[in-house]
């Protein structure tokens, strides 16, 4: 019963949205919330019964009958919530079938374009994914994303707001938007693998966590043929070969290390064929996308034997379309270091002055690290200052420590 | 292990009645530790039973009943939110089970009685 609870609830609030409609959503996380305190409350004496959903599915619809018969206000404005609830509870009783796990998995999908709505922006679509389709605290959502847990209630609230005045529906996106509704959500959930993936202090079960709910729901989409296209075959294969190099990404105290320290021994070389497989199958068709060329970053270093064997030569080439595809500083400088392990420093050093403006990356530590790597290798003495910086901006104790490493190098030299 | 020299104990649950709210991650530790001790006592043939109690509940006195009231916990602290039938060799046994009750470190209490037999 491994995250049974956590399942549960991003189950059981996708199939009531679906049927009481994404206006409702409060309604519906407030009785599933019941429900599992139900459960909580009588598991315990009496054993987990013989299909958890069902039986939480018809707690909940139980409790929102009541609520609905109780609340006066609620019957006048609102007299087919009622009904809708009757006409489905005969359902709830014989679900232990494929079927239920059909709808279910048909409600989830639903509530991944409510949760991805355009009109919502990317921070919202994230904590509402989190909140509804993954079961995660509000708190959980704060630590994860690194702030308060007032901050993520408020975007919650002005969500569930949006969603209610917008009255979006719940129906699955229609051919002419189905596109664009699609990338959508293959965005939001890269940046929530993204999220869970980058390197940073502490709370890192909570920020794995991210890394498989994103992955778990894009396996979501799959069987629903609209969504088979390269893109989402690509951004799998992407999650597959960041997942590959995850247990090697914490030392024995529980700080990250850096690629070129991991213990390769320790990759998941069952995530590596995974990748392959699917970055195979995303090639079809003349659809190039950034999943495509990301993936293909993450497989180079997968399937490099150690940092220096690696096939730098290729991983330049990969950041230079990346630079067509999505322009941005960071891209810009891992261009920059590949093209430097591969031709030199001097090369690396040359692409760095043309594409990136210093003063948009004066306060972001890798600028100033791969620059001083540079040149450190062509023995310019101004390598030691540019190095200080790094280490003055370096958020984490490894990359600390690497720098030092490197410094102490220079002046061993 | 003979069964014939266990007696019957009643567990009492009652819980704090301003409990926090729990999240669904807690939520789930917390089962598994429940069925964990549950399964245990029932394998070694410990467990008898047990049921959840609602919070609603009255309070009948008088001589012929006229004094219905609500539940005896309005002005208590502590709930009583469910209980275990179980067999243990004594009331040492049957506390060490009662100790190992997983709602103890969220503010939960276990009441043992013995069930009288003569």
């Amino acid at each position: 019963m491994d995250h049974l609870f956590r399942q549960e609830y991003g189950r059981l609030v996708a199939i009531l949205t679906r049927q009481l409609g994404s206006a409702r959503l409060p309604l519906v996380e407030d009785v599933v919330q019941d429900a599992l305190l139900r459960a909580a409350q009588v598991w315990p004496y009496r054993g987990l019964p013989p299909n958890p959903t069902a039986w939480l599915l018809t707690t909940a619809r139980n409790r929102a009958h009541d609520i609905c018969r109780r609340n006066q206000r609620w019957q006048k404005s609102e007299p087919a919530i009622t009904q809708l609830l009757e006409s489905t509870a005969a359902q709830a009783m014989d679900s232990a079938d494929a079927t239920f796990e059909n709808e279910i998995r048909d409600a989830e999908l639903r509530m991944m374009f409510v949760c991805c709505h355009p009109g919502l922006s990317s921070d919202a679509q994230l904590a509402l994914i989190l909140k509804t389709l993954a079961g995660f605290g509000e708190q959980e959502i704060a630590t994860a994303f690194l702030t308060t847990r007032p901050t993520i209630a408020k975007r919650l609230v002005r969500a569930r707001k949006f969603l209610r005045e917008a009255d979006v529906s719940i129906d699955l996106p229609a051919d002419a938007e189905l596109e664009d509704r699609l990338h959508t959500v293959l965005h939001a959930l890269y940046l929530l693998f993204n999220e869970g993936f980058k390197a940073s202090t502490g709370e890192r079960i909570i920020r794995n966590e991210l890394c498989r709910e994103a992955d778990r729901l894009l396996s979501a989409l799959g069987p629903w043929a609209p969504a088979a296209i390269p893109q989402t075959l690509a951004l799998a294969a992407l999650f597959a070969f960041h997942r590959t190099r995850l247990p090697a990404r914490l030392d024995g105290e529980g700080d990250p290390v850096i690629l070129a320290d991991q213990d390769r021994r320790a990759w998941d070389q069952g995530q590596l064929r995974r990748g392959m497989k699917l970055l195979s199958a995303s090639a079809q068709g003349d659809q190039l996308s950034r999943y495509h060329i990301e993936a293909g970053i993450a497989a180079c270093h997968s399937l490099a034997p150690s940092f220096e064997k690696t096939d730098w030569n290729h991983i330049a080439q990969l950041y230079g379309q990346l630079e067509n595809f999505a322009p941005s500083p960071a891209v810009s400088i891992n261009r920059a270091i590949a093209i430097a392990r591969a031709e030199g420093a001097a090369a690396g050093l040359v692409h760095l002055n043309a594409h990136v403006d210093p003063t948009t990356v004066d306060s972001y530590h890798l600028y100033h690290a791969a620059r001083a790597d540079m040149l450190s290798e062509l023995n310019d003495p101004s390598a030691l200052s540019v190095y200080e910086r790094a280490l003055e901006l370096a958020p984490l104790a490894a990359e600390r420590r690497s720098l030092r490493r490197r410094m102490e190098g220079l002046e061993n030299d | 292990m003979s069964e014939s020299h266990l007696s019957q104990y009643l567990l009492l649950f009652r819980e704090s009645d301003d409990a926090p709210d729990v999240a669904p991650e807690e939520m789930q530790a917390m089962f598994a530790t429940w069925f964990a001790w549950s399964e245990r006592l029932g394998k070694v043939g410990k467990y008898e039973g047990g049921n959840p109690l609602t919070e609603q509940g009255k309070v009948v006195r008088g001589e012929t009943g006229e004094s219905v009231t609500d539940g005896p916990f309005v002005e208590a602290k502590e709930v009583l939110c469910g209980y275990f039938l179980i067999n243990a060799e004594s009331m040492e046994d049957a506390c060490k089970i009662a100790g190992e009750c997983p709602g103890l470190p969220r503010g939960m209490s276990v009441e043992v009685r013995p069930i009288m037999v003569h």
